[in-house]
C-alpha cells in the first residue's frame, strides 16, 4: 500500500490571511492509492481550507499541495484532472435534470465518451431511483443531491477524491449507503481525502484519521493504531488539550 | 411590542449595506436635479427678462403706429425647478397683431434641441422613476426575504400578531426610507435660497404639497412592494413581479394611455387650424371687398352728370357718413371672423379636453401618472398652460388693438400707407414719424392660477393615490394573513 | 471545454422559467414599440397630408401671385417615428412670406402638448431604457449566483481555466439574449412593410445600423452585468450596484451633462439678435420713409400703371434694405451658430461618457432626427425660397415679402392664378453616407465600451475568490 508514491500529499502546507490569521499551519499528510484519510476537527479547524488548497481555490502562503505528483498552485488546471470533489452541500443546476447535470459536469471533467445509459447506471449505483433521473434538480432533497455529487465524482474517474463533510445532514440510512460506496471506491484504488464530523463513521471506514485544531494537525493515527482506542475521547482530549494550551 | 418591531425594521434598514449606497445615490440625484432645475429656471428667467426688456425698448423707440409691435412672453414659474411639465415644449412668445390670432412659437426645446434629446432632470422625474424603483427595491423581500432567512419563523414563535407585524413593517420601512430623503431635499431648498430665487408663501406651500405628493407616491410603491412580497413565497419571484409592475406603471401605462387616446380622438393640428382660420378670413375679406366696390359704385352714381366741383362738394359732404358705413361693415366682418375663430377654437379646445380626459383616465391606472399631473398642476406647467396663455393673449390682443385704434384716432397716424384717391388721381401717404408715446399702452396680464384654485383640482389625483395605497395595503393584509410561514 | 460551458450557459438560461417569462415580456414591449411607431407614423402622415390639403385650399383662394403665402412642411419620416430624437421638438412648418429670417414653427410636442407629458414610446426608448434594464435583470447574478448556488466550486474542481469559463459565460449569455431578440426585432421590422410603411434602400441601411447600435448598447449592459456579478460577491449587492449604474448611465449622466455643459457655454441670446435685426430694419425703413412719401407717379390717370410704378420703387428700396440687413444678420448669425455648435459639441462630448448618450446621439442622427435636423430643414426651406422667389418675380416682376398692394376696382377683370404652377417643395433627405463619420464615431464608442466591459469581466474574474 505505501510502496507507491502518494496520490494526495500536503507538504508544509500553510495558509495565512491578513493580520496573521493562520488558517492552516504547516500541514503534512499523504493519501495513497486505495486509502481513505479522514480529517476530524471542529468548525474553523482548517479542514475546508485544506480542501480549498488541494483545489487551488486559494493559494498557499507556503508549502504545497500535490495531486498525483502535480503541485496544485503551480499547475492548477493539470492538477484538477486528477481529482474529483464532493462538497458538504452538493449544488447543481436547478434547471437541469440529474442526467443533464451529470452530462455537463463529466464533460467539464474531460470525459466525453459517456452515454445516457452510463449516467443512469451510475445514478442507480449511488442509489438514486430511476424515477428521479430525468427530474429537474430544483426539487431534489439534500440526500438526492449528495448522491448526484458522488455520481459525478465516480464518473470523473480520477485517482483522487476530495470529500468535504459529505455526510453532514444525511439520515443514518443514507449515511450508511454513502460509507458503503466510499469503501467500494477505495477498493477500486482511489485515494480519498474526507473531512467529517462523524467520528464513528470515520473510525469505521478510514485507513488513517487526522484530527485538526486551529489549523494544525494535532493527531494522526492509522486504523491499526486506533484499534481498541476510543476515538471520541481521543478527539475530545485533543480539542480540550489544545484549548488549555492556548488559554 | 409594536415599537420593538418598528425599531427593528428601521435598524435593519439603516444597517443594511444597500441603504448607504442608495442614500448616497439618492442624495446626489436630488441635489443634481435641484441644481439643474435652478440653472434652467434662471436661464428661462433670463430669456424672459431680456425679451421683456427688448419689448419695452422697442416701444420706447417706436415713434409711429407701424413700428409699435406688441409681444407676449411666457413667464417662468419658480416651482418648475421641481416640475418642468410642458414648459419647455410650449412656445415662449407670441406676436400680437390685429390681423392674426396670437400663437406661441419658439419653444425652448425647438430652439435648443440638444436639451430636447434627453429632457430635463427635475425632481418630479427623480420621484417618478428613481425613488419608486428604490421603494420597490427596499420592500420586495420584506416578507419573503425574512422567510428565506428564517427570521420570520423565529419572530412568530413569539406572541406577535400578523397585523402588528405588517403594520410595523409598513411604518418602519417608510420612516427608514423617507426620513433620510429629507436631508438632501432640505439642502436643495437652502440652495434655492442661496441662488437668490424669490419664492412667495404660496410658492412654498406649493413646494410642500409637491414634496408631500412625492412622498405619498413613494409610500404607494412601498405598499405595493410589501403586498407583492406578502403574496409570494420566494423573494426572487416577488422581485420579478415587482419589476414587471414597476416597468408597466412607470414606463408603459402613462405613455400607452396617452398614445391610445391620441389615436382615438383626432384633432387638427395648429397649422391646420391656422389655415382653416385664414381660409375663412380670406373668404370674408374677399366678399367684403366686393361689397365695398359695389357700394363705391353706388355712391358714385349720383355724381354722374355733376360738375367736378359739385361732385367734390357732394363727396366731402357725405365723407363722414360713408366712412362710418365702411367702418361698420368692416367691423361686422371682423366680428364674424373672430366669432368663427372663437367657435373653432372652442370646438377644438373641447375636443382637446375630451382627449386629455380620456388620455389621463387611461394613464391614471398608474399612480405615477397621477403624481405627474399633481406636480404639473402645482408648477402651473400643466396641459392647460398653453390654453391659459392663448386666452390671455387673445384678450390682450383685443385690448391692444383697441388701444392702437384709439391712438390712431388721437394722432391721425394712418398706421401704414394710405392711398388717397380722388378725381385728380391719387397720392400716397406714408405715416410720418410723429413721436407717439406708448408708455400708456396696456400691459399683458400673466394668467396666474392661485393655489386655492389649484388645490381642488388635485383632490382627485390625491384620492386616487390614496385609494391605490389602501387597496394594496388591504391586499398585503389578506396576503399576509394567509401567508405560509414554513 | 469551451463549447460544453457555452452550451451550458445557453441551456441554463433557456430552461429557466424566469428567463422565458422575462423574455416574453421584453419581446412584447419591443413589438409594442414597433406597433406604436407604425401608429404614430400613420397619424403624423395624416396630419401632414391634411395640413398640406388645408394649405392648398387656402392657396387656391389667391388671385394674385403677390398674395401667395407659400409655406413648406417637413414631411414625417418613418425612421424618426421609430426613433424620435428631436423630430417632435422642432418646428415642422416654415412660412416663406417674410423678409426676415425663416422660422420653423409648430413642433409636434408644442402643438400636441398632451404627448409631451409622458413622451413617446419609441424604439430608442425601448433600447436605451427597457432593454438595458432587462439586460441587468438577466445578468446581475451570472457569476455570483453560481457561487451562491454552489455550482461554481464544483465546476472549478475540474480543470477549467477561468478565462474559458468567463468567455463562455459572456458569449453564451450574449447568444441566448441577442439571437432571440434579433428574431423579435426582425418580426417588428417585418411589420413595417406589412402595415404599408415604405422604406427605401437607404432607410433599410439606416435601420440596420440603428439596430446594430441598439444591440451593441444592449450587449454592453449584458457584459457589464456579468462583469459586476464576477467582481461583487453577493448577488443582491451586484444588483444594487448595477441598478445604480443603470440609473446614472441611462438617466442621469446624459441629462446632467447636457444641461450643465450646455449652460456652461455662453451662447448669445437669440431674442437679442432678432431684436437687433428688427431694430436695424425699422431704422432703415425710417431712412427710406422720405423717399417713399415724396413719391409721385409720372402720371396720375392710369391707376394700375401708377401702382406698378409705386410697387417697383418700394420693392427696389426693400431689396436695398434687405441687402444691408442680411450683411448684419450674417455676422450675428454666424457668431450665434458658432457658439451653438460649440455648445452642442461640448454637451454631446461630455454626455457620451455614458454609452446610452452615445447610443441616443447615434440613432438620432441615423433616423434623420439628430441635432442637425432643424438646420437641414431650414436650409432646405431657404433653398426652396430662392426657387420660389425667382418664380414669383418671374410672374410679377417683384420679390416676395415686404409690402404688397393690390389695386382692384369693380370693373377691372378679376384675375385668377393657377397655383399648380408653383414649384413643388420636396425635402431631400441626406443619404446615410452624410452621417457616416458621426455614426462611425458613435458605434466606435459603443464598441469601446463593450470591450471595456469585456476586459473588466475577464480581469475581475481572474482575481475573484470562487469559494
Amino acid at each position: 500500500m505505501q510502496t507507491t508514491s502518494p496520490v494526495l500529499e500536503a507538504i508544509n502546507l500553510t495558509k495565512t490571511y491578513d493580520y496573521h490569521v493562520t488558517a492552516l499551519d504547516n500541514l503534512n499528510l499523504s493519501v495513497g492509492r486505495g486509502e481513505i484519510y479522514s480529517l476530524l476537527g471542529g468548525n474553523g479547524a482548517g479542514k475546508t481550507t485544506t480542501m480549498n488548497l488541494f483545489l487551488n481555490f486559494i493559494e498557499p502562503s507556503s508549502g504545497k499541495a500535490i495531486v498525483n505528483g502535480v503541485v496544485t498552485h503551480e499547475e492548477p488546471i493539470k492538477a484538477k484532472q486528477y481529482v474529483a470533489f464532493v462538497s458538504e452541500n452538493v449544488q447543481l443546476y436547478g434547471q437541469f435534470t440529474a442526467v443533464q447535470n451529470l452530462d455537463f459536469f463529466t464533460r467539464i471533467g474531460g470525459n466525453t465518451h459517456y452515454t445516457q445509459r452510463d449516467y443512469e447506471q451510475v445514478l442507480l449505483r449511488v442509489g438514486l431511483q430511476k424515477e428521479a433521473h430525468h427530474r429537474k434538480l430544483s426539487g431534489f432533497s439534500k440526500g438526492m443531491r449528495q448522491k448526484c455529487g458522488i455520481a459525478i465524482a465516480i464518473l470523473k474517474n480520477t485517482p483522487a477524491i476530495l470529500l468535504d463533510e459529505p455526510t453532514s445532514g444525511l439520515d443514518p440510512k443514507a449515511g450508511n449507503e454513502f460509507s458503503r460506496l466510499l469503501a467500494e471506491l477505495r477498493d477500486e484504488g482511489k485515494a480519498i481525502l474526507m473531512s467529517t464530523h462523524d467520528i464513528f463513521r470515520a473510525k469505521e471506514i478510514s485507513d488513517t484519521v487526522g484530527i485538526m485544531n486551529q489549523g494544525k494537525l494535532v493527531m494522526q493515527k492509522s486504523a491499526e493504531e486506533l484499534k481498541g482506542e476510543n476515538l471520541e475521547s481521543l478527539y475530545l482530549h485533543f480539542m480540550a488539550g489544545y484549548m488549555e494550551e492556548t488559554a | 411590542m409594536l415599537s420593538t418591531l418598528i425599531q427593528k425594521e428601521i435598524r435593519a434598514l439603516l444597517l443594511s449595506p444597500k441603504f448607504s449606497l442608495t442614500l448616497v445615490a439618492c442624495s446626489v440625484l436630488i441635489l443634481l436635479s435641484i441644481y439643474t432645475g435652478i440653472n434652467e429656471y434662471k436661464a428661462s428667467m433670463r430669456l424672459y427678462e431680456t425679451a421683456s426688456q427688448i419689448e419695452s425698448t422697442n416701444f420706447q423707440e417706436a415713434r409711429n403706429l407701424m413700428s409699435a409691435q406688441a409681444m407676449v412672453h411666457r413667464q417662468p414659474n419658480p416651482i418648475q425647478i421641481f416640475s418642468t411639465g410642458i414648459h419647455f415644449d410650449v412656445g415662449r412668445l407670441a406676436n400680437i397683431a390685429r390681423w392674426y390670432d396670437p400663437n406661441f412659437t419658439r419653444s425652448i426645446y425647438s430652439e435648443t434641441p440638444v436639451f430636447a434629446l434627453f429632457r430635463m432632470l427635475d425632481l418630479s422625474f427623480i420621484f417618478q422613476v428613481i425613488l419608486t424603483l428604490f421603494a420597490v427595491l427596499f420592500t420586495y423581500d420584506a416578507i419573503s426575504g425574512e422567510k428565506e432567512s428564517g427570521t420570520l419563523k423565529l419572530t412568530f414563535t413569539n406572541s406577535v400578531s400578523r397585523a402588528q407585524y405588517l403594520i410595523a413593517k409598513m411604518i418602519g420601512s417608510s420612516i427608514g426610507l423617507l426620513a433620510p430623503l429629507l436631508i438632501p431635499i432640505l439642502i436643495g431648498l437652502i440652495m434655492i435660497q442661496l441662488f437668490g430665487i424669490h419664492l412667495t408663501t404660496e410658492d412654498w406651500l406649493s413646494i410642500l404639497l409637491f414634496l408631500g405628493s412625492g412622498f405619498v407616491l413613494i409610500l404607494v410603491f412601498m405598499i405595493i412592494g410589501l403586498s407583492i412580497s406578502a403574496w409570494t413565497s420566494k423573494s426572487s419571484t416577488s422581485f420579478l413581479v415587482l419589476l414587471a409592475i414597476w416597468i408597466s406603471t412607470v414606463m408603459i401605462i402613462p405613455r400607452a394611455g396617452v398614445i391610445a387616446a391620441d389615436s382615438m380622438v383626432n384633432i387638427p393640428s395648429d397649422s391646420e387650424l391656422a389655415s382653416q382660420k385664414s381660409t375663412f378670413a380670406a373668404e370674408k375679406n374677399s366678399t367684403f371687398s366686393k361689397e365695398l366696390s359695389a357700394i363705391y359704385a353706388k355712391r358714385n352714381e349720383p355724381t354722374q352728370g355733376m360738375s367736378r366741383e359739385e361732385a367734390r362738394a357732394y363727396r366731402d359732404e357725405k365723407e363722414w357718413e360713408w366712412m362710418e358705413e365702411d367702418d361698420k361693415l368692416r367691423k361686422e366682418k371682423d366680428a364674424e371672423i373672430s366669432e368663427y375663430n372663437t367657435k373653432l377654437m372652442s370646438e377644438i379646445s373641447n375636443k382637446r379636453n375630451e382627449k386629455a380626459r380620456l388620455a389621463f383616465t387611461l394613464a391614471r391606472i398608474s399612480p405615477v401618472a397621477s403624481f405627474q399631473l399633481i406636480a404639473m398642476k402645482l408648477s402651473q406647467t400643466d396641459l392647460d398652460l398653453k390654453t391659459r396663455y392663448l386666452e390671455s393673449a387673445t384678450r390682450y390682443k383685443t385690448e391692444f388693438t383697441g388701444y392702437l385704434e384709439q391712438k390712431q384716432k388721437e394722432t391721425g397716424d394712418p398706421g401704414g400707407i394710405r392711398i388717397e384717391m380722388n378725381a385728380d388721381g391719387f397720392k400716397f401717404d406714408m405715416s410720418r414719424s410723429t413721436g407717439i408715446d406708448f408708455s400708456d399702452r396696456p400691459r399683458f396680464q400673466h394668467p396666474e392660477v392661485s393655489l386655492k384654485a389649484i388645490i381642488p383640482q388635485l383632490l382627485g389625483d390625491f384620492s386616487l393615490l390614496g385609494i391605490t395605497g389602501l387597496l394594496f395595503f388591504g391586499l398585503s393584509f389578506i396576503g399576509f394573513l394567509r401567508y405560509d410561514m414554513r | 471545454m469551451f463549447s460544453t460551458l457555452y452550451q451550458k450557459e445557453l441551456k441554463t438560461l433557456l430552461y429557466s422559467t424566469q428567463f422565458v417569462i422575462s423574455f416574453a415580456i421584453m419581446s412584447i414591449l419591443v413589438l409594442m414599440a414597433f406597433a406604436v411607431g407604425i401608429q404614430n407614423y400613420r397619424n403624423a402622415r395624416t396630419q401632414y397630408e391634411s395640413g398640406l390639403a388645408e394649405h392648398k385650399t387656402q392657396m387656391e383662394q389667391n388671385r394674385y401671385w403677390q398674395m401667395v403665402d407659400q409655406k413648406v412642411f417637413l414631411p414625417p419620416d418613418p425612421l424618426s417615428v421609430l426613433v424620435s430624437g428631436v423630430s417632435n421638438d422642432v418646428g415642422r412648418k416654415v412660412s416663406l412670406r417674410t423678409s426676415g429670417d425663416l422660422v420653423a414653427e409648430d413642433s409636434r410636442y408644442g402643438d400636441n402638448t398632451l404627448l409631451a407629458i409622458f413622451r413617446s414610446f419609441d424604439l430608442e426608448f425601448m433600447f436605451s431604457v427597457i432593454l438595458t434594464l432587462f439586460a441587468i435583470v438577466f445578468t446581475y447574478n451570472a457569476v455570483n449566483g453560481e457561487r451562491e448556488q454552489g455550482t461554481l466550486s464544483l465546476l472549478f474542481s475540474n480543470s477549467v481555466p477561468r478565462t474559458t469559463y468567463i468567455l463562455a459565460k459572456m458569449t453564451g449569455v450574449l447568444t441566448a439574449l441577442i439571437l432571440p431578440l434579433l428574431v423579435v426585432i426582425l418580426v417588428g421590422l417585418l411589420l413595417l412593410p406589412i402595415f404599408g410603411i415604405s422604406l427605401n434602400g437607404d432607410d433599410w441601411e439606416r435601420l440596420g445600423l440603428i439596430i446594430l447600435a441598439g444591440l451593441l448598447h444592449f450587449s454592453f449592459f449584458v457584459l457589464i452585468g456579468i462583469a459586476v456579478s464576477a467582481v461583487v460577491r453577493s448577488s443582491s449587492a451586484s444588483f444594487l450596484t448595477l441598478l445604480v449604474f443603470w440609473i446614472f448611465s441611462v438617466f442621469i449622466v446624459p441629462r446632467a451633462a447636457v444641461l450643465i455643459a450646455g449652460r456652461a457655454v455662453d451662447v448669445p441670446n437669440s431674442d437679442e439678435i432678432t431684436a437687433q435685426k428688427s431694430r436695424y430694419r425699422i431704422q432703415l425703413f425710417e431712412e427710406d420713409r422720405d423717399k417713399m412719401s415724396s413719391f409721385q407717379p409720372s402720371q396720375t390717370k392710369d391707376m394700375q400703371a401708377a401702382m406698378g410704378e409705386f410697387q417697383k420703387m418700394m420693392s427696389g428700396l426693400s431689396e436695398e434694405r434687405q441687402k444691408k440687413v442680411s450683411v448684419l444678420s450674417q455676422k450675428l448669425d454666424e457668431n450665434l451658430m458658432n457658439r451653438e455648435r460649440v455648445r452642442d459639441k461640448v454637451a454631446s462630448m461630455i454626455a457620451q461618457l455614458s454609452p446610452t448618450a452615445a447610443f441616443t446621439f447615434t440613432v438620432a442622427d441615423l433616423a434623420h432626427a439628430g441635432l442637425g435636423l432643424p438646420k437641414t430643414f431650414l436650409s432646405s426651406a431657404k433653398e426652396y425660397k430662392n426657387l420660389f422667389d425667382s418664380f414669383i418675380s418671374e410672374k410679377t416682376g417683384s420679390k416676395t415679402g415686404g409690402m404688397v398692394m393690390i389695386f382692384e376696382t369693380s370693373d377691372s377683370e378679376r384675375p385668377t392664378i393657377d397655383i399648380s404652377e408653383i414649384p413643388v417643395y420636396t425635402f431631400q433627405r441626406s443619404n446615410v453616407g452624410s452621417v457616416f463619420s458621426k455614426v462611425a464615431f458613435g458605434l466606435g464608442i459603443l464598441t469601446v465600451f463593450n470591450a471595456l466591459a469585456f476586459v473588466i469581466a475577464a480581469v475581475g474574474f481572474a482575481k475573484t475568490d470562487i469559494r
